[in-house]
């Protein structure tokens, strides 16, 4: 008989979430609401600040350079997700098939980018795509493409295009341990049975897992979808927003308006205004997968 | 009883890491910088009151200038002749300090003495958070007289004065390649804009990149470059009058035909096409490459350039500045000059703090430190007492020379209100890349102008 897991005490919930809940509510939760509360002031800082209403909101809503900004973290959104999600799943596939050889060395070298800091990320890749010295250019070179060849970060007409390739990447290893996790929990009785019945690899994973996996599927483009919404440092190392603003994302631009230009309770209400986005992308990209799970 | 030691710790541990959160930052406690803290003990004959001084500052570069290498002298010299000040002192690099300080602005926690420019003034003044510098320079005897004419001008708010000044000097000086010249069949440096385009077409002719210009942070392009072809198209009262509101625009023709002829230079290809994406180190690593013939920066280039540049460069290398445009209203010899930086006095000191501060701003940018700035090769606000010609890089005395024969007038990035400075340095990118036209570039300035008006 199976020993029963003992229920732990209330005291033994708030001793072990208390700090980290603390720490959430202080670090997460508190700043918007002060940022709420910054966003019905002229305040550039010190101890000067004026109540000025709503005026902040008006000016958001008529912001042009908000509103192309919001379009270019769109932009960004759809490239990594079909990117990061899409590449997790197929790489995920492709590390459960039989076929593969040295699994684990594939496994560690497309997640170890997860754990390296975005500023790094960002600056090894400007290196990459320095038009001179740069591997990108390089590796161009060495196979015949000198055609190819162009200054990757100061064109405006594929610079989101070359801003999102290395967000990408980087985050491919995440989906890729999450789907590989939820494959690996459908039971292998399916796999055998559909194999008896003659399904093939193809088969498998288009009737069974990508069916099983599916609620696993919506919690990781959720999450990159929320992710992308607060990109900030790739672009900042990469372009720091140029050439121009063809780069800008809105975390970007709430730090440049609250630093560079010191309005800091306008930027207060940029951030007011990405969380809400934020909110409405999200969970208009719930109401589109939609709430069924696949039985 | 060890299950209520536990929850006491844990307990302890929540509180205090919130309680880490909350407290009041003081400026001298951070140690995630370069952080020093001492207070001599050798006795002199400084006032016997203990006083504790914080200081914030952006002399932290691995590439280390003059400023900083003169400022290290003059700090440890600070410290040993007044031991009654606890000195505390926080050092951050460039691009990180501002976005620091303006933090310590916003929460109202400034140290007592910091380095800020010009445009951060009116914000601060209006809040009571700064005090004006020149009864703290009257506090040290002998400072005031020691400065060069026209130091104060980057810092004047409602025509007092809020910053002392360390430095002073041109912001536009184009190293260029003799050796590439005269592979290109270019004598000298052009005397003329005509020639200069002339040149820049034969430089092109050979493969070389004309200019190499590293635009990622901004401000290279427009203030290093298009600010001095403004002055060449229009004159310095240009302008003062707009600066002031006496009924210049953005939109006057001479100003349109500048920021187009610059448009023109950037789609002719004189710069690198990468321009937008390096930054101001990375154009120099250009040049000493022998890929470009010239690149454009501050003053504050110059003891860089003799460090770093292999010795070939720096044999061929010379200073110049852009020459006359033919039939426009400016002049050949203005230079765009700046102290840029000062040091700033918060409010709220205690009197033995301001005369702690104003002893401090007399090393830190006195007779003594100008003397080893000029050392340093580089430009002091301060007129220095001791300069020995004789040892000087062949560079530096061409940048002297340089300075000597320029008229100086204003560097607008240092001036104009941010919202101004920020149209200008992203739009700048735009025109460079040609999405955006010199009309267009123009119109978007004189709004942001307009907007300070209301």
């Amino acid at each position: 008989m199976a020993k029963k897991l003992k229920s732990p005490k209330p005291l033994t919930f708030v001793l072990f979430l208390g700090p980290i809940l603390a720490l959430f509510l202080f670090m997460v939760v508190l700043p918007i609401f002060v940022s709420a509360y910054y966003s019905f002031f002229d305040w550039t800082g010190g101890k000067t600040m004026n109540f000025t209403g709503l005026a902040n909101y008006m000016e958001l809503a008529k912001d042009r350079e908000f509103w192309m900004s919001a379009w270019n973290n769109i932009q960004i959104i759809v490239l990594c997700t079909i990117g990061q999600v899409g590449l997790g799943l197929v790489v995920s596939f492709l590390l459960i098939s039989r076929g593969l050889k040295f699994k684990e060395f594939h496994r560690t070298v497309i997640f170890f980018p997860v754990v390296v800091s975005a500023i790094v990320i960002g600056f090894v890749w400007s290196l990459m795509y320095n038009k001179d010295f740069g591997l990108v250019n390089w590796f161009l070179t060495l196979v015949g493409g000198e055609k190819l060849i162009l200054p990757w970060l100061d064109n405006p007409s594929y610079i989101i295009l070359t801003v999102s390739l290395p967000i990408v990447l980087q985050f491919v290893g995440l989906y890729m341990i999450m789907f590989m996790g939820a494959i690996k929990s459908i039971p292998d009785e399916i796999f055998e049975c559909s194999g008896l019945d003659g399904c093939n690899e193809l088969q498998k994973s288009f009737y069974i897992t990508l069916p099983m996996i599916y609620d696993t599927f919506k919690v990781a483009i959720m999450i990159c979808v929320s992710g992308t919404m607060k990109v900030f440092d790739h672009i900042l190392v990469l372009t720091n927003g140029g050439p121009g603003k063809s780069s800008q994302v809105l975390a970007l631009y709430a730090y440049n308006i609250s630093f560079d230009r010191m309005r800091l309770s306008y930027g207060s209400t940029i951030a007011i205004g990405i969380l809400v986005l934020s909110l409405l992308i999200t969970l208009s990209s719930r109401a589109a997968l939609g709430g069924k799970r696949y039985e | 009883m060890k299950r209520k030691i536990s929850i006491g710790l844990v307990l302890c541990l929540s509180f205090g890491i919130i309680a880490a959160g909350c407290g009041n930052s003081n400026v001298a406690t951070d140690t995630s910088t370069s952080t020093t803290e001492s207070t001599a003990s050798a006795s002199s004959a400084a006032p016997a009151e203990k006083v504790t001084l914080s200081v914030f500052g952006m002399f932290n570069t691995p590439d280390a200038d003059a400023n900083l290498k003169s400022f290290d002298v003059m700090k440890k010299k600070f410290v040993a002749d007044f031991p009654n000040v606890t000195f505390k002192e926080e050092q951050i690099p460039h691009d990180e300090f501002e976005t620091k300080m303006k933090t310590y602005a916003a929460a109202n926690e400034l140290p007592n003495v910091f380095e800020l420019k010009g445009t951060m003034i009116p914000g601060l003044v209006d809040n009571s958070q700064i005090v004006e510098i020149d009864p703290i320079i009257a506090m040290a005897p002998g400072l005031k007289e020691g400065y060069k004419a026209g130091v104060f001008d980057d810092f004047l708010y409602k025509a007092k004065a809020y910053a002392a000044p360390f430095q002073m000097g041109n912001n536009h000086n184009v190293f260029w390649n003799e050796e590439i010249f005269k592979e290109c069949g270019i004598d000298a440096f052009p005397t003329t804009w005509k020639d200069f385009l002339g040149a820049i077409e034969k430089i092109k002719a050979k493969g070389y990149v004309p200019i190499a210009m590293g635009n990622k942070g901004k401000w290279v392009a427009e203030s290093l470059i298009y600010n001095t072809i403004v002055y060449r198209y229009a004159p310095v009262d240009w302008y003062l009058n707009l600066r002031d509101g006496k009924g210049a625009k953005w939109t006057d023709t001479e100003i349109v035909e500048a920021t187009n002829e610059f448009a023109k230079m950037a789609k002719n290809g004189t710069f690198n096409t990468d321009m937008n994406s390096i930054d101001n180190i990375q154009q120099c690593t250009l040049y000493y490459n022998k890929k470009a013939a010239m690149f454009i920066e501050g003053f504050w280039a110059v003891d860089p350039v003799c460090a770093e540049a292999p010795a070939d460069v720096l044999k061929a290398t010379h200073i110049a500045q852009f020459p006359a445009v033919e039939g426009a209203k400016g002049a050949g010899n203005v230079n765009q000059a700046a102290a840029g930086w000062g040091w700033a006095v918060s409010s709220n000191l205690s009197d033995g703090q301001k005369t702690a501060v104003a002893n401090f701003i007399k090393y830190a940018t006195g007779v003594d430190y100008a003397n080893l700035v000029v050392a340093n090769r580089g430009l002091p606000a301060s007129k220095p007492t001791k300069v020995d010609k004789a040892s000087m890089p062949a560079l530096y005395s061409e940048l002297l020379k340089l300075n000597d024969e320029s008229v100086f007038a204003p560097v607008f990035d240092v001036q104009l209100a941010p919202n101004v400075v920020d149209a200008l340095y992203s739009n700048m990118q735009e025109l460079l890349i040609g999405s955006m036209s010199g009309e267009k570039y123009c119109e978007l300035a004189q709004i942001e102008m307009d907007k300070n008006k209301k």
